[in-house]
């Protein structure tokens, strides 16, 4: 079929770029892979399978990494802003509490291997195991296995570190 | 039975099998302790992992957390907060102490006639500083054998002003005391010279020392919260107001600049593509050639601007209001 731009940006960029920032922790990464991602969609006659291909094209940018080191010096610019500010004002205790939950469950998922975790996060968008298969490059039969492997670690590792955490409150409060 | 297969299961729950092979895996399920516990556990599994990713969106700024890989924020503790709760009183009992001791110098320097209250032992005497070196020297707290009520046998109103009463009611030590103390108070407080100058409005007198000391420039309350509202000034201003005048033109453009999603045009194949930009990412828009300081706001919901790109094309940029991520 013939790629209509609008058409596509609508239906799969919100998804595109939420797997990206879920997978990268950078949001601003997340969208110039989105962005590239899309560019090169719209250079393509046509594609068969959208979703799939772009997931996959994304996939192969993040895995290139060419603009990895740029991006991270943007970030670190980024984040030395935002760290100043952020001392300036109170966090709330809400926003605190997300955080360490974010933070956790980041470290969590960067305990996976990178098969495991892009399954996951790919099955998380609403991919099914074919769509899985084609992208990570595996057999289908496989990607349930997989993804049982990347649910108990991810499970198990995030849980451990929520007791630590607790278990540091309950001994800095006493 | 077979041995329960993980992986088997997840692709029932995942509605990946087809009908015969779910069939068989239902059965099992339904049929066999240790599949049933099994599809238990998987069930509970996923569900985790679903709650586990859906926090990492969780996350201010739309970024890696700020304080990832750094120990958690701890509690205060309880020591801290006590600490905290005494320093507030030690701190406020001091103001009150120097409001009253002011209230109390300029009131014994307002009334020079009034007979000196006699004073027990160890008291200090009253030198009667003019207002200037009520503001330049903080007093210590009244001897505990001071009346407290020193002001009460002077007049209330009016009261004279200070340079009146210095130069008809101090005595000759007083007087010299005040000139020996006089540089020692200007070097204290270069910033305050109309206070050395020139008494404040009588009915400051009776407000203290705070109420009467002329706001200085570093302390004022808009100096403190100025970078953030210059810096949305900047961003925001009408590219058409004067040089130098950051002030926003109406409370309703009062703006925060991170909460808005900037988009940037970005045409491709003849087709105009936003792409979204985190605006507070104003690196990345210098090094695009883009001037985000010529962002007019329109109104409390809409940015907009035709700016010069890099490469000397117009680009029309538009920023929606969004949810500000930092909060």
């Amino acid at each position: 079929m013939t790629v209509d731009a609008e058409r596509l940006f609508r239906a799969y960029h919100e998804t595109l770029v939420r797997y990206l920032t879920r997978r990268l922790g950078d949001r601003d990464w997340a969208e110039d892979v989105t962005q590239e991602t899309f560019v090169r969609a719209l250079r393509q006659e046509t594609i068969d399978n959208e979703r799939s291909w772009l997931f996959a094209v994304a996939n192969n940018l993040v895995r290139d990494g060419a603009r990895r080191a740029e991006r991270q010096r943007r970030q670190l610019q980024v984040m030395a802003t935002e760290a100043r500010e952020q001392e300036e004002e109170e966090v709330p205790a809400l926003t605190l509490e997300r955080a360490e939950e974010a933070r956790d469950a980041r470290r969590a998922l960067e305990g996976l291997v990178d098969r495991d975790r892009q399954a996951l996060l790919l099955k998380e968008e609403g991919l099914d195991y074919g769509e899985i298969a084609a992208i990570l490059g595996i057999e289908k039969n496989s990607v349930g296995t997989t993804l049982s492997r990347a649910r108990r670690r991810l499970a198990e590792t995030y849980e451990a570190l929520q007791d630590e955490r607790r278990r540091r409150e309950q001994h800095a409060a006493s | 039975m077979p041995h329960p297969d993980e992986g088997l299961i997840h692709a029932w729950l995942d509605g990946e099998l087809g009908a015969a092979e779910a069939a068989r895996v239902e059965a099992l399920v339904a049929n066999d302790s240790e599949w049933a516990a099994a599809a238990a556990d998987a069930r509970g599994l996923a569900a985790a992992s679903s709650r586990i990713v859906r926090a990492l969106d969780h996350v201010p700024g739309d970024v890696i957390p700020y304080n990832a890989g750094q120990s958690p924020r701890r509690v205060p503790r309880w020591w801290m907060m006590r600490a905290a709760a005494l320093l507030l009183v030690v701190a406020g009992s001091v103001v009150v102490l120097r409001q009253r001791d002011s209230t109390q110098v300029l009131q014994d320097a307002a009334a020079p006639t009034a007979p000196a209250p006699a004073r027990g032992p160890g008291s200090m005497p009253a030198k009667g500083p003019p207002k200037s070196a009520v503001n330049a020297q903080p007093k210590a707290p009244l001897a505990a054998g001071e009346p407290a009520a020193a002001g009460a046998s002077a007049p209330a109103s009016p009261r004279p002003s200070v340079r009146d009463a210095e130069g008809k009611s101090l005595d000759a030590a007083s007087l010299e005391q005040r000139r020996v103390d006089a540089p020692v108070r200007a070097a204290l407080m270069p910033q305050e010279p109309a206070a050395l100058a020139a008494p404040a409005a009588p009915a400051a007198k009776t407000q203290g020392i705070a109420a009467a000391r002329p706001p200085s420039p570093a302390s004022a309350a808009g100096a403190v919260a100025a970078p953030k509202d210059e810096r949305a000034a900047r961003l925001f201003a009408d590219d058409r107001a004067e040089k130098g005048n950051t002030a926003l033109r109406t409370p309703a453009l009062k703006v925060d600049v991170t909460c808005y999603l900037v988009r940037l045009p970005l045409v491709l194949a003849g087709r105009t593509v936003l792409h979204p930009v985190d605006s507070a990412s104003r690196a990345l828009w210098a090094g695009a050639g883009i001037n985000p300081d010529s962002l007019v706001a329109r109104n409390d919901s809409l940015l907009s601007a035709t700016l010069n790109g890099a490469r000397g094309s117009a680009v029309r940029v538009v920023a929606v209001r969004s949810r500000c991520p930092s909060r």
